[in-house]
């Protein structure tokens, strides 16, 4: 029975990891009512009380401006529960295939405001993440 | 008697179930110990690591005990991008880590592109180079700028220049002219006939504080090798980076970073910062302290720690 207590202390203690929890985060990006496809979308927790809030997120849109948020540091999907600043952009005056690409001004085609939006990402994780302007 | 002694030469035998055995726990033991050797090695390394930064924090106050303010980050006589540069803080400060010899053949005369100052670009400097980093002790062709076809000795730390939003605007190139100038770093660029001065130790206690101030840090990619650290390359984002509000900036990965995406496309992934620690990624501060930053911090607080004089709130920072 001790040992029992043991290994499950184990399993709690590993599961538990950095206590910080990573939920299922999707939703959808229109422009001017339209769609937006081919848009970058960066979640960047907000800390409120905490030094080491955790790393970002990132989804891009398809055709009909869905998206899907991965975690930037490659363990998974979802983002934070909690608070974050959205920056949503479509960059270009960059040429990634050219090897000294990015000496020209890189331009988000999309309006300030899409670069500064702030959501919050409830506890149970949300399929309703839209942003629209 | 007979069947008595051939009992016991039976029982002096191992069989091959006992062989495989005993090579099973054998195993086990091993696949216990091995990932703690690695842990220790990891270890070892990381504290190497942080022993390089911290001498080289030590050799920028002595170069400001000896001129009155810290090395530039870099010069610069022009903007970006075919401009040619002149030395870089990691080559003025050779002198205060025993590589005088090294810093004695830098003709300081010359741009750092010319062909007088190949030798020293290509010079392994053992301080510059993070055991854990990989491919150590090389010389490869940066991605871009006038030095792109010619070959630079790689490292392993890169200045802090000072905050920037996306990584374009930053104080590594001429563009520090159009920016907000209390977010200049400890170690930016320097253009003194534009009015881009070095900077002195009373402007970083009378700002953020020195214990609030990165000064130099580790960057180096798993990918896209080009991209990395060249010590002796002054030219824009090759030993200097910059505080960027974005998690990708902290990935060590540039191709996963540019995958990534976001504001200023590859900007923040060129001046970002990056090592193989699992914990995360060390920086010497202002007041001389080696600091492990995990990858998971507030990317506004880590944005503000570049900063010298932002004016930023930084709050229960250690």
């Amino acid at each position: 029975m001790k040992q029992l207590h043991i290994a499950l202390l184990f399993v709690v203690a590993i599961g538990c990891g950095d206590g910080r929890k990573y939920v299922p985060v999707s939703g959808t990006v229109t422009y001017k009512g339209k769609p937006l496809a081919n848009a970058s979308v960066i979640f960047q927790p907000i800390a409120e009380d905490n030094e080491n809030p955790g790393s970002g997120s990132f989804g891009r849109t398809d055709e009909e401006g869905r998206f899907t948020l991965k975690r930037i540091d490659g363990q998974g999907e979802g983002a934070l529960a909690g608070k974050h600043r959205v920056s949503i952009s479509i960059i270009t005056g960059e040429d990634p295939t050219r090897s000294d690409a990015g000496e020209t001004l890189p331009v988000n085609q999309l309006p300030p405001e899409a670069a500064s939006q702030v959501f919050q990402v409830p506890e149970t994780g949300t399929d309703q993440a839209n942003f629209d302007f | 008697m007979l069947s008595g002694r051939k009992r016991y030469r039976c029982q002096a035998a191992f069989t091959l179930i006992e062989l495989l055995v005993v090579i099973a726990i054998i195993g086990v033991l091993v696949a216990l110990l091995l990932p703690a050797v690695q842990k220790v090695r990891e270890a070892a390394n990381r504290m190497k690591c942080g022993n390089h930064l911290k001498q080289i924090g030590v050799a920028l106050h002595t170069y400001h005990d000896a001129h009155g303010f810290f090395p530039p980050g870099g010069i610069t006589e022009g903007f970006c991008c075919g401009t040619r540069s002149k030395e870089n803080w990691a080559i003025l400060i050779l002198p205060y880590i025993e590589q005088k010899n090294i810093y004695d053949r830098y003709n300081f005369n010359a741009f750092n592109e010319d062909p007088t100052n190949d030798w020293v670009r290509r010079q392994p400097v053992p301080i510059y180079n993070c055991p854990a980093d990989i491919q150590l002790n090389q010389t490869l062709r940066p991605e871009s700028g006038p030095g792109s076809g010619l070959q630079y000795m790689v490292g392993s730390y890169r200045a802090v220049s000072g905050k920037s939003l996306n990584g374009w605007r930053s104080f590594d190139n001429a563009e520090a002219l159009n920016m907000d100038q209390g977010w200049r770093g400890a170690l930016h660029t320097v253009w003194e006939a534009r009015g881009l001065f070095p900077e002195r130790l009373t402007d970083v206690s009378n700002g953020d504080g020195t214990s609030h101030t990165l000064m130099v840090g580790e960057m180096t990619t798993k990918t896209h090798l080009s991209r990395r650290t060249f010590w002796a390359y002054t030219y824009t984002s090759y030993n200097q980076s910059s505080t960027i509000p974005q998690s990708r900036s902290l990935l060590g990965d540039y191709d996963q970073c540019v995958a990534i995406g976001g504001e200023g496309g590859s900007n923040p992934c060129k001046r970002g910062w990056g090592s193989f620690h699992p914990g995360g990624i060390q920086f010497v501060r202002c007041d001389g302290s080696v600091q492990l930053i995990a990858r998971s911090i507030d990317m506004n607080l880590f944005s503000n720690l570049g900063s010298i004089a932002g004016n930023d709130p930084i709050p229960n920072w250690p």
